[in-house]
């Protein structure tokens, strides 16, 4: 028999980002979706909205993230929230949690990239 | 030039059998041809489809592999502490009456304090209203009786000019024609005729033309035209 369930409190949420934006005009929420088993397939389903995310840079070169870090706390100490990867590196850069090591890693491989490109760019006399 | 012996003369693709005749025996098959229809002979295999697009993640470095490992162990041991402080957290914050339950009885207090004063902000409102609502119906009042009374004043200057004419009027009737002074009047007129079909010169002399008669004899002459300029009369 078919049984209602509050999506609220059942299983374990998990925190995403949802893409919102439109047509070349990314922009991300972070939600929290219910229990895999009940699915993060519409709008609808979303709990509630924890944060905001915009991926393209701003005049400032800026990369903008709001948080609502009460309330991530509460999903994720009392809840047990499974958190995303792309909101675990947003959260260590925010310095709420520890640097995500792919944070690290991506860090390091950029670095040798601009390296690289440095020496390559130098005039040879 | 077929009968000669030698051969370069030949095209590519033909071979010479006799001394006098030649065949094409390289055909040109192949050449305009479409490629068959799927199904029908020769039978081809039907063409690749692209249902859909497979991501091939980049490899990962072999020294980022082993980075990784270990940095994943500790950030997830971290993170399970944290998750174990975060309830602690809460729980402090529970026992100390900041946690959730205490928030909502806050919110539950402070909502109820400003519907208490939402409620007294619209009495006295109310009372303001009912003010504004008096001061215009007096105002109004006033108005509307100001309108009457230039109304009234209006209709009374009427009726005294109309008296005025009327009386006027009257006067003047002791000259109109009634059946009693018909006869009369007609043989009034008739004695003084009046004729009105004049012209004036710039000195305002009367110019009639023709000259009225008081008895018409004979017929009336008949007017073609009028003269107004009478000193042209002894030229016409």
């Amino acid at each position: 028999m078919r049984q209602f369930i509050d999506p609220r409190l059942f299983g374990r949420p998990s925190i995403g980002l949802a893409l919102f934006g439109c047509k070349n005009r990314p922009f991300y929420q972070i939600c929290v979706f219910p229990d895999k088993a009940l699915g993060r397939r519409y709008e609808g389903s979303i709990i509630e909205q924890v944060g905001s995310f915009d991926p393209l840079p701003n005049n400032h070169n800026e990369k903008l993230v709001a948080l609502n870090i009460g309330r991530i706390k509460h999903w994720i100490g009392e809840r047990k929230a499974h958190v995303s990867v792309p909101v675990l590196e947003l959260l260590g850069l925010s310095g709420l949690l520890p640097i995500h090591p792919k944070t690290y890693i991506r860090a390091r491989e950029r670095t040798l990239e601009s390296q690289t490109k440095e020496v390559q760019e130098q005039p040879k006399d | 030039m077929l009968n000669t012996p030698s051969t370069s003369f030949l095209r590519k693709g033909w071979t010479q059998i006799g001394q006098s005749t030649s065949i094409l025996v390289d055909t040109t098959r192949g050449m305009g041809r479409k490629p068959p229809k799927q199904g029908k002979p020769p039978i081809l295999p039907p063409s690749k489809k692209v249902l859909y697009h497979v991501v091939h993640p980049k490899w990962e470095k072999p020294e980022n592999v082993k980075e990784l490992l270990w940095r994943r162990f500790t950030y997830n041991n971290a993170i399970a502490s944290i998750r174990q402080l975060y309830i602690q957290e809460s729980i402090s914050r529970a026992a100390t009456g900041q946690g959730l339950e205490a928030m909502k009885e806050e919110e539950a207090k402070e909502l109820n304090l400003l519907i208490i004063a939402n409620n007294e902000r619209n009495l006295q409102k109310a009372k303001e209203r009912e003010v504004q609502k008096m001061e215009k119906w007096k105002e109004t009042r006033q108005e509307v009786l100001w309108e009457i009374q230039s109304t009234v004043d209006a209709q009374a200057e009427t009726a005294a000019r109309s008296e005025l004419e009327v009386r006027t009027v009257i006067n003047r009737s002791s000259d109109f024609v009634s059946k009693e002074n018909l006869e009369k009047k007609i043989l009034e007129a008739l004695e003084t005729p009046k004729v009105y079909d004049f012209a004036i010169d710039k000195a305002g002399a009367k110019l009639e033309s023709p000259t009225p008669v008081k008895y018409q004899e004979g017929t009336p002459t008949v007017q073609k035209t009028r003269l107004y300029d009478q000193t042209f009369a002894d030229r016409v």
